[in-house]
């Protein structure tokens, strides 16, 4: 029973991936080549949405002392400010998931919900490149609750992790095209205050810092201008969290995002 | 061109993931035994506490699983260990089989079967909760089967205290209660305090030594709700356990109630779930409580302030003798 639950799920959202990700990506490229403003000939700003699929593997001690793999889709809104000097970007990210093994019949459904603001100045200019660099602070609050049902035993533990950050992130820009260019990231928190439960199931707050937790993020990104006003953007993304706690948690995983975005 | 960057950058990405987070074990034999005894080692609060040696346990059994060739060899080691640990919040689940010791073997029963007789006006507006008169007398009684379930359960207690405003006091029946949240025992026991009361104290392990605990931690009870400030008794037994044993360490702090019955179960582990490779899951208790003086009750259980025991003669004769001392000390 427990199977074909898992069968349902991962079908019904692929299905709803494959239609979104087909209008998205398709949609766009029969825009293209329609007349465009040149990208970053001037300061621009974004505002968009993106879908994709995430894979993410969960290891938390308090749940489960084996680790849970999942794939779901993932939800982006973005918006973003680029210049020659400075880097404005706030995203707001959701995902739920529903994570299995391959061992036992457990069940984790877990909810992410990730607000991130970043400033970036520009550090340096790699004139050779054609690329900039900027670094800069950015402030996040992510949320990650995570329900494991045990079946067929019917017993649950809620466990999940909850924190606010400041961190370093640093962006590299390179131009490809007066219409395309692609933006390497990675970020780093500094100082984080994190709330887990812990195996007691009462909840600990306290700060964290760089050694204590870790939630590095990497990204790449491919941004293509389709017409005066519409953008098309593909993201990679790799994560890994870790905090070192009374029990460890640690996750991480890829995403892949295809949005469209409106030039302001 | 840029596609195979791509591609190579997810590969590169997927193997990064691989090296970051811990792999699942292998589902063998072997495997399932090195999982279980870990999971003890590492976080099974009361190795030192019961003088366990839990190497010499992997030293013996290992080299016999490494010879075992069925689930049902496996399945009875297990059973063997856990019995042996006399822990009630260690259990093991193993598809419709499972294990379970029992801590009331070998004492008084002293079951709440023969109670009803002795009410009237019987009212249950929960499934955990009933709650009646005392025939032939001005006092009124509360059973309490399990601490389990939704908090709003046992929210009802305002009512029941409302109705007994003018008893000269209540009996508390938790007997064979085998515990549930103490979030839901707190509920009930913040009626019978007026002032914040240190109840317990707890630590729970942290660390690869079996003797890795944090600090003591204070737990506290709070008033809330319609105080009760009149006598109260509470029926106790050998099956009160785990959040039972938390309810009436809460309730022994209070001037006004007595502790009436036998003596409870001693479960005071807390437990966490684990998984076998092949699926099996287990439990294990990860901290101790302790009493505010810090004595530890684990396996010992709490002691009743008046001790009855219902004998075979009491049975016989369908005689609740623990509620009848009750009901001569209330009145």
């Amino acid at each position: 029973m427990f199977n074909s639950y898992r069968r349902f799920t991962f079908s019904r959202i692929s299905i709803q991936l494959a239609l979104l990700i087909t209008a998205i990506v398709f949609f766009p490229q029969m825009l293209i080549g329609q007349s465009s403003k040149p990208l970053l000939a001037e300061k621009e700003k974004f505002i968009g949405i993106g879908v994709g699929i995430q894979r993410m593997s969960v290891n938390d001690e308090i749940g489960s002392n084996l680790t849970y793999t999942g794939a779901a889709a993932t939800w982006l809104l973005s918006y973003a400010t680029v210049d020659t000097t400075r880097l404005h970007t706030l995203n707001l990210r959701y995902a739920r998931t529903s994570f299995t093994n391959d061992l036992s019949e457990g069940r984790a459904d877990g909810t992410q919900l990730s607000l991130r603001y970043q400033y970036q100045p520009k550090l340096l200019r790699f004139n050779r490149l054609d690329a900039n660099l900027y670094l800069g602070p950015y402030l996040s609050f992510n949320a990650f609750p995570r329900s494991f049902l045990y079946s067929p035993y019917s017993v649950t533990t809620d466990t999940g992790d909850f924190f606010g950050s400041v961190g370093l992130s640093g962006t590299l820009i390179k131009p490809i095209s007066v219409r395309t260019f692609v933006q390497a990231s990675m970020s780093v928190p500094v100082i984080s205050y994190l709330l887990s439960r812990e195996f007691t199931g009462s909840t600990t707050q306290d700060w964290a810092f760089i050694n204590q937790l870790i939630d590095y993020r990497f990204s790449i990104s491919y941004i293509r201008a389709l017409s005066e006003k519409w953008v098309f953007r593909t993201d990679y993304n790799f994560l890994y969290y870790q905090a070192d706690r009374v029990n460890d948690v640690t996750y991480g995983g890829h995403r892949l995002l295809f949005g469209l975005g409106i030039r302001l | 061109m840029k596609k195979y960057y791509l591609i190579l950058l997810l590969l590169a990405g997927s193997s990064c993931e691989r090296l970051l987070i811990e792999e699942n074990p292998q589902n063998t034999l072997v495997e399932n035994f090195e999982v279980f005894w870990q999971e003890f080692d590492r976080h099974y609060s009361f190795l030192a506490l019961k003088q366990i040696d839990w190497d010499s346990v992997y030293q013996i059994n290992r080299p016999r699983v490494a010879r075992f060739t069925t689930n049902k060899e496996l399945y009875d080691l297990f059973e063997e260990i856990i019995l042996n640990l006399e822990d009630g919040h260690v259990n093991l689940f193993a598809g419709n089989r499972s294990v379970r010791y029992d801590f009331t073997e070998g004492f008084p029963v002293n079951s709440p079967e023969f109670a009803s007789r002795y009410l009237e006006n019987v009212i249950q507006p929960a499934d955990q909760i009933f709650y009646a008169d005392v025939v032939n007398t001005n006092l009124g009684f509360i059973s309490i089967r399990s601490f389990g379930g939704n908090q709003a359960a046992f929210e009802n207690i305002d009512v029941i205290i409302q109705q007994f405003a003018d008893k000269a006091g209540i009996i508390i029946d938790v007997r064979s209660n085998g515990g549930g949240s103490d979030t839901n025992s707190n509920t009930i026991a913040a009626r019978f305090t007026d002032q914040r009361r240190l109840y317990r104290r707890f630590r729970y392990r942290n660390g690869p030594q079996s003797t890795d605990f944090t600090d003591w931690l204070d737990d506290y009870i709070e008033p809330k709700g319609t105080y009760f400030s009149r006598p109260v008794a509470v029926l106790t037994n050998r099956g009160c356990y785990s959040a039972t044993e938390d309810f009436i360490l809460a309730m022994r702090q209070f001037s006004q109630v007595t502790v009436v019955g036998g003596v409870t179960g001693g479960g005071s582990g807390n437990p966490i779930i684990r998984e076998l490779p092949n699926g099996w899951v287990f439990r294990l208790s990860s901290w101790m409580v302790a009493s505010p003086d810090f004595t530890i009750y684990e396996g010992i259980g709490l002691a009743p302030d008046v001790q009855v025991t219902i004998s075979e003669a009491d049975i016989a004769e369908e005689r609740d003798t623990i509620l009848e001392e009750a009901i001569k000390l209330l009145q």
